[in-house]
């Protein structure tokens, strides 16, 4: 069995697990059922967190060390990243209009910050894309990694400089008032969706490695003199006929 | 989990998450296909 099996397996169980837990969880008294949305919408933006800090590391060690498997990593981090921040962005559109009478406000920081942050890791990829050069695509995308990352923290804490319609921190916090089977609950999603973005990591890492072997064979037929598949004559059989 | 929203929001998680693990498997088997072909 290879890697991404098993880490497609193992992904399958925890998930399993997080949801018996998150079924069994007891409920807020003011939201009811929805607080079940917590379990898929506050993994989704931590795992989101989690990608573009990986790239930010790779980034640095891209620019510092120069080998593109740190590269590899970067980029694939990114797609992941996007992805889960688009999970976080729709689950929380389903769970604020049940819950706050409206999809999307303008004027939330948390709202705006986490969807500038997924237009501009958005960006980074369509960056990568624009640059044939592979040395030259990680040098600039990692820059935009190292830059872009300011977003992360900003997005996280943007609670705390405009009180909107989020709650403020509240897991993190020294005196959190989360109750015990709740905070189990949302942990073993956090686990199980780790479990899926190392599921996801090393797909794409795979797929990023590969299409690298590929743009090498290309750039070795490029650099192939014309005619040079082309086998000299055999004279000395043309002379004895 | 009888609520409408709450069904919603784990059929859209878990369905984007099998569909982009699908995506990618697929992705890999084409790029390995024509590494080697």
């Amino acid at each position: 069995m290879n890697r991404h099996r098993i880490l497609g397996l193992s992904a399958l169980v925890v998930i399993a697990i997080g949801l018996y837990f998150g079924s069994q969880a007891p409920l807020d008294g003011l939201q009811g059922e929805y607080t079940r949305i917590m379990y898929v919408h506050v993994p989704s933006a931590w795992l989101a967190y989690l990608s573009f800090l990986v790239t930010l590391v790779a980034s640095i060690l891209w620019l510092t060390k120069r080998r593109l498997v740190f590269d590899r990593v970067a980029e694939s981090s990114v797609s992941i990243g996007v992805f889960f921040t688009a999970l976080a962005l729709m689950t929380g559109m389903i769970w604020g209009y049940p819950v706050w009478g409206t999809f999307w406000d303008w004027g939330d920081a948390r709202m705006m910050t986490t969807a500038l942050m997924f237009f501009v890791y958005v960006g980074y990829l369509a960056l990568r894309r624009s640059i044939p050069d592979p040395a030259m695509r990680a040098t600039r995308s990692a820059v935009l990694g190292i830059v872009a990352f300011f977003l992360v923290p900003l997005s996280y804490m943007s609670v705390l400089i405009v009180r909107t319609l989020h709650q403020g921190i509240t897991v993190a916090r020294p005196d959190s008032p989360i109750d015990g089977e709740i905070l189990l609950a949302l942990l073993s999603n956090v686990g199980a969706f780790t479990v899926v973005y190392l599921t996801f990591m090393s797909l794409k890492t795979a797929i990023a490695r590969g299409e690298e072997e590929l743009e090498e064979q290309s750039a070795a037929v490029d650099a192939t003199p014309a005619g040079a598949a082309i086998t000299a004559p055999n004279l000395e059989k043309v002379r004895d006929v | 989990m009888s609520n409408g929203w709450v069904v919603f929001a784990y059929v859209i998680v878990y369905g984007f998450m099998i569909g982009y693990a699908g995506f990618l498997t697929m992705r890999l088997r084409s790029v390995r296909r024509r590494v080697e072909g």
